[in-house]
């Protein structure tokens, strides 16, 4: 036995004696922790528990295309995809309508531009991601809408950096040609359920309550907190608060913290370690004074997360937007019946004995 | 963000071909690794065990909200160490505004203990002195969960080897070799603390 040896021989069992070894977490904290792994939609704190139902769809519309080479289905698929929107804009209408955008957003290795929209019943929107991985990139452009009765996603690309695995995807999704997947509303029900779960509401709460409180304080001059205001033309005001200096941020949090105290239901709990990652963080909220109402805000240059995210509440133009994209797919569109392709048993046999061919 | 679902799709559809959802490769390593991540913690945080508690939850927390979780089980670890380190500060910084006095590692002690190392057994008068064992305390829980395991087994609660290698599916000798490995990472990280590294 050398040196260390011996020394450690002494000194952790010397230690070991003293009957310091700590232990492990209860197991109620490690069910606690555990369970924060065991649902991927617990997985922070997104506007909507989308991804769970964005990810199954996503991995329907790869099955599904891979089976368009054994279903393949025309007869005017630009009419078709029509036909589908419309069905949606009429479930969309009436219904209030949240429109997140997303300017160059980048968190972690992920970067996203496009457009979301949803209500209480439906979730669409056009969507250009970039996922950076060490052997590349994996590049998505979709669009897409759900409703409890159904829905479509309209795949313009998938590029993939594995090319074993673009060869793949180029044998059902050849170059030049959209696919239109529709999809069963008994297949995303539960799912769209579960990820709406009150979150529209909360949303708009926050916005028509504390957000739009907030910028009325702030034009009446209650306090400024460090925010610039810039009339429209259309009558609304746009207020932006360039968080620079823990001062501003300070004066922000009075403000939020009175406005809730005057709202009476909630209480501002501000953690002062995280003022540093708020430092640099821009908002921006466009008001109506005439209607008291917030239209949009924006947070920009929050910790980690580069781009801009604006949320915007507004009516209807979602069947509008929707059927232009579907419009400018062009005639090279073609449309696969998910729904009838699971019936199928037989189609999906074709379709594994085909993958092993 | 979030809002990537057939990107997110596609890479499932690569990820199944080579390993498991990170969700679940989370909860494996994290389900190997809890009682050496938070022992690590519980030592930063003066043996707080309450603090110890919410900490880890938070660890949890934000570990579970990131999209880029490493492939290998002991990058997974040390990524998740890695996340418990930014948290122990948060918390200290906190708390040194109402005065409280850092848990952290001490050079001088370090120095002690490592000149100490050069020169044979341990004396007595340094190993009866709270800091000589707070630094040694420091030092072990920031190896990984398994390194842990094994030397608490052998030194804390006094298990021969041939029954810690029973335990393990493990050879006595690997068992020796590992807990030789134990020491010398010991001795690197003392040494690392007595020059002030991270």
């Amino acid at each position: 036995m050398n040196d260390l040896d011996r020394f450690f021989d002494e000194s952790l069992a010397g230690v070991g004696r003293r009957g310091t070894a700590p232990d492990g977490p209860s197991p109620d904290v490690r069910a606690r922790c555990m369970a924060q792994f065991a649902h991927p939609r617990m997985r922070g704190r997104h506007l909507l528990r989308r991804p769970a139902v964005l990810s199954t769809l996503g991995v329907i519309a790869v099955i599904a295309t891979a089976s368009g080479l054994l279903f393949p289905t025309n007869g005017g698929p630009v009419v078709r995809a029509a036909t589908v929107l419309e069905k949606l804009s009429k479930q969309a209408a009436g219904a209030d309508l949240i429109q997140v955008d997303l300017d160059k957003v980048a968190v972690d290795e992920i970067l996203a531009n496009g457009n979301v929209y949803l209500t209480d019943k439906a979730v669409a929107g056009d969507v250009q991601v970039t996922v950076s991985e060490d052997e590349g990139a994996i590049e998505v452009d979709v669009s897409f809408a759900v409703t409890n009765e159904g829905g479509w996603v309209l795949v313009r690309k998938i590029r993939m950096p594995d090319p074993k695995v673009q060869v793949f995807i180029d044998m059902f999704l050849p170059s030049g040609i959209d696919t239109l997947i529709k999809i069963p509303g008994d297949l995303v029900r539960e799912e769209l359920e579960e990820g709406f779960d009150g979150k529209i509401e909360h949303i708009q709460s926050l916005a028509s309550g504390q957000v739009a409180a907030f910028a009325k304080m702030v034009l009446e001059s209650k306090s400024s907190a460090g925010a610039t205001t810039q009339k429209l033309p259309d009558g609304t005001v746009r207020i932006s608060i360039e968080i620079d200096e823990a001062a501003t941020l300070r004066n922000l949090i009075e403000m939020v913290a009175a406005v809730a105290g005057e709202d009476g239901e909630h209480e501002v709990d501000v953690d002062d370690t995280d003022v540093e990652e708020l430092l640099g963080t821009r908002l921006a909220i466009v008001y109506d004074p005439k209607t008291e109402s917030v239209r949009s805000f924006s947070i920009t240059g929050i910790h980690g997360i580069a781009g801009v995210i604006t949320v915007s509440l507004q009516g209807g133009e979602i069947a509008h937007d929707l059927l232009d994209s579907a419009r400018v797919t062009g005639p090279k569109t073609r449309v696969l019946d998910l729904g009838a392709l699971l019936q199928s048993a037989d189609g999906l046999k074709q379709l594994i004995d085909r993958h092993h061919d | 963000m979030e809002l990537t679902g057939a990107a997110a799709a596609a890479r499932i559809v690569i990820e199944s071909e080579r390993c498991e959802p990170s969700h679940q490769r989370l909860q494996r390593v994290f389900g190997q690794s809890a009682d050496g991540l938070y022992r690590y913690i519980v030592v930063r945080v003066g043996g707080d065990r309450h603090a110890a508690d919410d900490l880890i939850q938070q660890v949890c927390y934000e570990a579970a909200r990131k999209r880029a979780v490493p492939l290998d089980d002991a990058q997974c670890e040390a990524w998740l160490f890695g996340i418990a380190r930014n948290r122990i500060r948060k918390h200290w910084r906190r708390l040194r505004r109402r005065g409280v006095q850092l848990v952290g590692e001490d050079a001088t002690v370090a120095g002690e203990l490592v000149a100490a190392m050069e020169k044979g057994p341990l004396p007595p008068e340094v190993l009866s002195k709270r800091e000589s064992i707070a630094q040694l305390m420091l030092a072990i829980t920031a190896l990984p969960a398994a390194d842990q395991q094994i030397l608490f087994a052998f030194y804390f609660d006094g298990r021969p080897q041939q029954a810690i290698a029973a335990e393990r599916g493990l050879t006595a000798k690997s068992v020796e070799t590992r807990l030789y490995r134990v020491r010398s990472r010991l001795r690197a990280i003392l040494s690392e603390n007595q020059r002030g590294e991270p």
